[in-house]
This record gives structure tokens, C-alpha cells and sequence, in this order.
């Protein structure tokens, strides 16, 4: 079957921000340095994709946003969106046509944020509108972030994370014991980052983090927020491998609670929907002898998983049994990698654009490096061939 | 009497605390037992005793837990190190604003009070009173009475440090347990609040809250009682939808619901009416109709938050005011939409 890609419009059209005033009075070079990231003269504009407000001292801004669009999709007029997740605030702007050339029309407008109505990071875009008030394309979202939040990490929920010095004056820790200490005395892990300890099954995975580990998770309180995003790094990090076993784990919990009674063939055989559904309940039904966080685990994962079963008859638990299939085996783990990112840990909404912001702290005055050439091959296996 | 924020730390011992009452909550085994009786797995006089045994066994297992929840709550000695004392932590929060809570006790005391319900909703109440009429006093003083902005509303640390006070213990009690023959399985989010959801749906503070401050048309809080008027499924369900941001669509849509007679229940309306205007929000012509440019007074807004609260007087900031005219000439555009809009059983919603 073929693949339909559809794509009314394009939206990754140029946009840019300038920040022109703070408290209605112009910005200095110190200020502009603060949300760009660095120096103005090293800045290239157009390759700019979010600005920071978090260390700026301000009560209102003052942006200038320019952005183009090809002159022959015949663009009448454009509309400034800014939207505030976190405030329920947004806000909307006509924005005039600037210039024309044969090949680009160039779209300018200001526009001001109050720093009561926003918080979090908020989006801008620019919508390019004909004269039918249809679509013809978009900008790229330009983020703001306008402050710090700090949402609940991991230990909280699915593991647990407990600090531990594996090493005191450079030798293993003799404090230490348990299944989980000898293997890393076993593996020779002593200066590693991190190990697991399997307690009950009713409880969560321990994650037992090397605090002899230079640069290892610390406490939160008080540290800056670069700092932060390296601390919920090392989390992501950790976390990802328990996931994974959790969801194995939650799989056996259910064949072993159904007595292994089940038949694969319900799976893909339509006929057979009836019996997937009485499946499904009878597993829902044995799920309530289990303890709370079992029972939360098990249901979160599947959740997660299988988003779309929730609201079928037989609900999203049953489909965990799949795993036990080789060929979906391997697409419910490709599955479970995007669902720990997005659904999990929420990646892009915990760091933000944090990482970009500490490679820039790294390299502040080199050029700008694209991702491509960050990556130590970029050449796929395709292409190679 | 201010308002503190609480640490991260001492909230997560909190938070956890919670977490291990309501985990302890038991199970609800009453709907098998019917379904068994149903299906003529047990007699009548087993499931008579049996569901008898059941409630005996989850109405004490709920009072014990309630009780333990509401008193760890009210009871709690804090000390200084519980809060967050840095002037540069409160400002990286944007919270470093005092708020006064002076004025809490009267209202939480009042909203339990039939006659200053009436009198504010303008409803007669019979028995108890509705659960929407109580949100509805609640929200709207709250929000005059805390003066916040958007910005300081938005942080959970705010709402949980909220939580604490203990006029506002009791009023959580009050509002979860009423129109309730059994004592409630409490619910974390009742309490505090761990992202936008449950500021808008969830929690039992920050909800009425919210849903004042979006119905609100600059100081003249009339639209925010009729959007309470509108029912829990206006306020949590369509609170929810970005649409709600845009404030003379919201005002619209309130004032089309409050006036409008329809031509089929006003229920079928508030669940299926919105599919219709996401439908016309992604249109093109919606841009041109509604278009999201209220310009905001901030000077008013903050002379507003430099004032006390006042309970004779309840007025919002004069930041801004949509005119009565222009809502009345966009809600004719909702009409006509609705003239073309069918509910379930293909009726249509406006004759």
C-alpha cells in the first residue's frame, strides 16, 4: 500500500524576533545579550529559533517580528499568533506587508508582552492568509521561555531514585550490600554512573545512582536551571532502561494473573473480537486483586502504549499480551521509546530548549553548528550502499 | 495574614503522604456483587448481606481515611524552613507578590450559607445547593480576593501552598462532600494541583478560579456567574479548549448560551455544540469574525491588585470591556451557525 504524505501547506517559513524595548524604553546590548544568548554581532538572525527571558529584568518587551513569504503564493495578509500554554493567555495581531519583490514578501509588525499574562514557554508563529482568508503557509514556531518551572521529576512516579557512594577514598563502599551491590562489584562498576535494584514487584525499580560520580544527579534546590537540565538529563537517562523492563514486566504480571490462557490469533482475527473483549475484562476484573502501584503501573503502561485501544471495548491492557509476539515484540519497543520521551518524562516539555541553551554556554563564541554535522555520521546505511 | 509559598521539598512529603491515604482507600467490590446477583451466581439474601457488609466496610474505611487527610491538613505544624524564604526563589516563580488572605474566613464561612447564595446567583435553592452555585460564589470572590494574575495563577506552587490554610481545609471538606450519601474517595488533585488540567477541571480551588477569570468581561463579573449557570460541563469541558483564550469569543459564547432558547435540550447543547465551533474556528472567516485583539490595560489591572479586598464590593479590574453591542452582534453569528448544527438524534439545536 502506498503512503499518502499530506501536506496542504508549507509552515517552516522564516521568522524573525528582535527584542526592541524593556519597560517601554530601548533595549541595551547587555539585555539583548541576556534573551539571544550571546553577542548581537555574532548573532545570525534568521537562525535564531527561541529567546530566553528567564534572567531579564523586565515588566513588559517590545519584539520586532519580521518573517517572508514566496511573493507567488499570492498571500493577502498575515496573522501574529502568541500563545501562552501555562496562562490560557493568547493574544493575535494583523501584521502589514512590509516590501514586495518579485520573489519574497516581507511581513514586519511590533509586538509587546506583558510579563503578568505569560508563563512557561510560550509559542509565536505567523500565519500567511490569501485574499480568502485561506492558509497558503506558515512560519516556524518561535519560542519564548519566560520562566523557570520545575515539574515533578521520576522519583515520584514509576522509580525510585536513591543516591548511594559506591566508592569512599577511591575503594568500594564496604557500607553497602544487597543482590544489587554485588553485581556492580561483580561487573566492575564501582565508577559507574548508576544500577538498578529489583525490590518487590509491587514496588518501583530503585535506581541507585553512584553520588561518588563526579557531576552525578544533585539536589535541585537552589541550583541554576542549565544545572537542572543536566540533573533531569541523567534522570531521562537512567529511566529509560527500567521503562523498558517495567513494560516486560507488566506483561508477565498479566499472563501470569490469566493463567497464560490466551491465544494470539484474537489479536488479528476481526471474527474474534468478542472473545478479545471478555479477555480484556477478565484481565481489567484480576487487576483489582493487585496492589495500587502495580495496578497504576500496569494500566499507565498500557496507556502509553496504546493509546487508541483505551477507547475500544476491550480497553488498552490486553494489547500488552502482543509483546509475546516476535514480530510486534519489536514495534511495541519502538513504541515504548517514543512513549517514555513524549508521554513519560515529556522530554520537550521538562528541557525545553535547555540543551541548545547549554551548547551554546559551551561553545559561546564559535560558530553556530548545524545538527547534521554534530552527528558522527551522517551518511545512512542507504546511502552508503 | 499572607500567604506563604510552601518548599518543593516539604510539598513532596505532602504530596506523598497524600498519596499513601488514598492509596489505602479500598476497593469497591459493590457493582461485581450486583453483576453476580444478576446473573444468578449468588441469592438475594447473600447480596442483600453482602452489599449491607460492603458499604458498612467501605463508609468506615473512607471516614478513617478522610479524617486522617483533612486533619494531617489542618493540624500540620510548619516552621520557616517549610517555605520558601528567598526574595530571588519567590521572583524566579513570580511569586514575590504579597497576597492577602485577610477576608478568606468570611467567604469560605458565607458560601456555606443558603440566603448569600441566593442572593448572589439570584437562584432559589432547595435542599442543597447545587455544587455550581457554590463554585460560582467561591470562584468569583476568591478571584477578588486573591488579585492574581494569569502569570501568578498558572504556578501549582501557589494553588498547593493555598491548600494549606486551614479556612481553606475546611471549605474543601465542605465542597467535596456535598450532595454525597457516602463519604468520598478523595482525590489528590481535590487538594493540589500538578499541571494546567487540573486547573481547569481538577482541582477544587484553582477551577472556579480559572473559570472566573476566563468568563470575566474586565471588571463586571455578570458573565462569570452566567458561565457558572452553564453547568460543571461548560466549565470543565469547555474551559478546556483553546477557543476559551480568545476573550470576545468566550464572552459570546457564554452570552449565546445564557440567551439563546433553543430547540433542544440545553445539555445536548453544551456537550455537542462544541464540535461545531472548532469546525468554525479552523475556518478562515472565524479570523475575520473573532479576532483575538483585546488590548489589556495593565496600569488598570495592577491599581486593581493594589486595592484590598472588599465583600461588599465585588468588582473586577478595569483592564479592559468588551462592549455589550458587539457581543450581541456576534452572538447572531453563533445563531446562525447553530441553525445548521444537529445534535445526536439529527435534530437541529436552533429551529
Amino acid at each position: 500500500m502506498t503512503n499518502f504524505i499530506y501536506k496542504p501547506y508549507k509552515d517552516n517559513k522564516k521568522i524573525r524576533v528582535e527584542l526592541l524595548k524593556v519597560d517601554n524604553r530601548n533595549a541595551t546590548g547587555s539585555e539583548k545579550e541576556i534573551v539571544y544568548g550571546r553577542e548581537l554581532n555574532q548573532l545570525d538572525f534568521d537562525e535564531l529559533i527561541s529567546v530566553d527571558l528567564r534572567k531579564l529584568k523586565y515588566d513588559s518587551i517590545e519584539l520586532l517580528i519580521t518573517s517572508e513569504v514566496e511573493t507567488n503564493l499570492d498571500v493577502e495578509h498575515a496573522i501574529l499568533r502568541f500563545n501562552s500554554k501555562w496562562t490560557n493567555y493568547s493574544s493575535e495581531r494583523q501584521v502589514s506587508k512590509e516590501s514586495v519583490s518579485d520573489e519574497v514578501s516581507i511581513f514586519k509588525t511590533n509586538f509587546s508582552i506583558n510579563k503578568i499574562d505569560i508563563s512557561g514557554k510560550c509559542e509565536l508563529r505567523i500565519d500567511f492568509l490569501d485574499s480568502n482568508n485561506a492558509i497558503k503557509s506558515q512560519t516556524k514556531i518561535f519560542f519564548i521561555q519566560s520562566d523557570t518551572r520545575i515539574p515533578p521529576d521520576l522519583s515520584d512516579g514509576m522509580f525510585k531514585f536513591t543516591p548511594q557512594k559506591y566508592t569512599k577514598d577511591g575503594n568500594p563502599n564496604s557500607e553497602l550490600s544487597g543482590d544489587w551491590w554485588k553485581e556492580v562489584e561483580n561487573m566492575g562498576g564501582i565508577n559507574e554512573l548508576f544500577a538498578l535494584k529489583f525490590n518487590k514487584p509491587e514496588e518501583p525499580i530503585e535506581i541507585v545512582y553512584n553520588s561518588s560520580f563526579p557531576g552525578n544527579i544533585k539536589k535541585e534546590k537552589g541550583l541554576e536551571s542549565e544545572e537542572i537540565t543536566v540533573n533531569r538529563l541523567l534522570r531521562f537517562l537512567m529511566g529509560y532502561g527500567p521503562f523498558l523492563i517495567e513494560c516486560i514486566r507488566s506483561k508477565n504480571k498479566i499472563v501470569e494473573l490469566i493463567d497464560g490462557d490466551y491465544d494470539m490469533d484474537i489479536f488479528s482475527n476481526s471474527e474474534r473480537k468478542d472473545e478479545l473483549v471478555e479477555l480484556g475484562n477478565d484481565i481489567n476484573q484480576k487487576l483489582k486483586q493487585l496492589k495500587p502501584f502495580e495496578k497504576q503501573k500496569i494500566m499507565a503502561i498500557s496507556q502509553l502504549l496504546f493509546p487508541d485501544m483505551k477507547n475500544e471495548n476491550e480497553g488498552s491492557v490486553v494489547h500488552m499480551l502482543k509483546i509475546d509476539d516476535k514480530t510486534e515484540f519489536e514495534n511495541i519497543m519502538q513504541k515504548a521509546t517514543i512513549a517514555y520521551q513524549k508521554s513519560l518524562v515529556k522530554f520537550s516539555e521538562r528541557i525545553d530548549n535547555d540543551v541548545e541553551s547549554i551548547r551554546k554556554k559551551i561553545r559561546p563564541t564559535s560558530p553556530e553548528v548545524s545538527n547534521d554535522e554534530l552527528l558522527d555520521n551522517s551518511t545512512s546505511a542507504e546511502e552508503r550502499e | 495574614m499572607n500567604l506563604k509559598i510552601i518548599s518543593d521539598d516539604t510539598f513532596r512529603i505532602l504530596d506523598k503522604n497524600m498519596k499513601s491515604y488514598t492509596d489505602s482507600y479500598i476497593n469497591d467490590i459493590r457493582t461485581t456483587l450486583t453483576k453476580k446477583f444478576n446473573q444468578g451466581e449468588i441469592s438475594k439474601k447473600d447480596y442483600e448481606e453482602q452489599y449491607k457488609l460492603e458499604t458498612k466496610k467501605i463508609i468506615n474505611n473512607r471516614n478513617e481515611i478522610n479524617k486522617k487527610i483533612y486533619e494531617d491538613l489542618a493540624n500540620r505544624k510548619y516552621d520557616k524552613e517549610d517555605f520558601v524564604n528567598s526574595e530571588r526563589e519567590l521572583k524566579t516563580m513570580g511569586l514575590h507578590r504579597v497576597i492577602d488572605l485577610t477576608g478568606i474566613e468570611t467567604i469560605v464561612k458565607n458560601v456555606q450559607d443558603k440566603k448569600k447564595l441566593e442572593q448572589f446567583s439570584g437562584q432559589k435553592i432547595k435542599g442543597n445547593p447545587d455544587v455550581v452555585l457554590v463554585d460560582m460564589y467561591f470562584g468569583i470572590h476568591l478571584h477578588n480576593l486573591l488579585r492574581l494574575s494569569r502569570s501568578e495563577a498558572s504556578r501549582t506552587e501557589l494553588w498547593n501552598s493555598l491548600a494549606l490554610n486551614p479556612s481553606i481545609v475546611k471549605y474543601l471538606k465542605y465542597r467535596s462532600e456535598l450532595w454525597r450519601t457516602e463519604p468520598p474517595k478523595l482525590k489528590k488533585n481535590y487538594f493540589f494541583t500538578y499541571g494546567i488540567s487540573d486547573f481547569v477541571v481538577g482541582n477544587h480551588l484553582a477551577r472556579p478560579w480559572w473559570a472566573t477569570e476566563l468568563s470575566r468581561n474586565g471588571k463586571d463579573y455578570t458573565s462569570s456567574i452566567d458561565a457558572f449557570l452553564q453547568t460543571e460541563i461548560f466549565i470543565m469541558r469547555w474551559n478546556n479548549m483553546d477557543l476559551m483564550h480568545n476573550k470576545l469569543w468566550a464572552l459570546t459564547i457564554i452570552d449565546f448560551f445564557s440567551k439563546t432558547k433553543f430547540s433542544v435540550a440545553m445539555r445536548e447543547v453544551r456537550l455537542h455544540f462544541r464540535r461545531a465551533m472548532n469546525d468554525y474556528a479552523a475556518s478562515g472567516k472565524f479570523n475575520i469574525d473573532f479576532s483575538n485583539n483585546i488590548n489589556i490595560d495593565h496600569e488598570k489591572f495592577k491599581e486593581w491588585q493594589d486595592d484590598k479586598y472588599d465583600g461588599t464590593k465585588i468588582e473586577g479590574p478595569k483592564d479592559f470591556s468588551v462592549s455589550q453591542s458587539l457581543i450581541k452582534e456576534k452572538s447572531k453569528i453563533l445563531k446562525d451557525i447553530a441553525k445548521l448544527t444537529q445534535d445526536t438524534r439529527g435534530n437541529t439545536f436552533i429551529e
